[in-house]
């Protein structure tokens, strides 16, 4: 447990043990959640950080894109029309 | 004037096709994938904007064209609310991800239960699941 008191200016120093958990440097974006009624801190993962995550062997087509989306809209609206 | 001109078009947001991010998260042409990187990684901050719908269609083809699961996309979304150079919604991105990822629903029935908790509005739909999860802001017409 750490403890850190807030400047005039609202800053605050996050503790040596806690920016190394959380690796943490300077100029790293940090991320503020709110969770029930406290506050969550976690390094931002930014979406460059998940270039290439996605782990396919599809080309990307508009028009095949277009085409999925389409098929997928009208089965969750035939579902929709089943089941109201 | 031209100045001044080019002053506004510099400090104005630019808009976000949803193939910009997808070919980052699929690297299929390393080349734009790269290209977006060094985009998304210079920008200012809230420099990059990508609308309501353009997050919409992104879900959409994660879901149907590269048939990823609800974990998966909402990894991406996360990390799109946590880039400093896109400008959207976070607020609004973040309620809608905890009702995605906590109800069996689709992204848009979480957008607009999102909608609806956040701005405090009626939400109309003959949809009985939105409709509970909306609590009693849900209404069947």
């Amino acid at each position: 447990m750490q403890l850190s008191t807030i400047t005039q200016k609202g800053q605050v120093t996050i503790p040596i043990q806690i920016r190394k958990f959380l690796q943490v440097t300077a100029d790293s974006q940090v991320v503020f959640i709110k969770v029930a009624n406290k506050v969550e801190l976690h390094k931002a993962v930014d979406i460059v950080q998940l270039k290439g995550s996605i782990d396919t062997t599809k080309k990307y087509s508009d028009k095949e894109a277009d085409k999925s989306v389409a098929d997928y809209l009208s089965k969750d609206h035939a579902d929709k029309i089943k089941t109201s | 004037m031209q100045i001044i001109c080019q002053k506004i078009m510099q400090t104005k947001s630019k808009l976000l096709d949803a193939n910009i991010i997808l070919r980052l998260l699929t690297e299929d042409s390393s080349k734009q994938a790269e290209a977006v990187a060094s985009l998304i990684r210079d920008a200012r901050p809230n420099e990059l904007e990508l609308p309501d719908v353009v997050l919409a269609e992104i879900v959409w083809v994660l879901q149907s064209y590269y048939s990823l699961k609800k974990p998966a996309i909402i990894t991406s979304l996360r990390a799109l609310i946590e880039t400093k150079g896109i400008k959207l919604n976070r607020e609004l991105l973040g309620l809608i991800i905890s009702i995605y990822q906590d109800n069996n629903i689709s992204y848009i029935d979480a957008y607009l239960a999102a909608r609806s908790k956040l701005e405090n509005k009626l939400l109309y739909t003959f949809d009985q699941r939105l409709e509970q999860i909306t609590g009693s802001k849900g209404k069947t017409p």
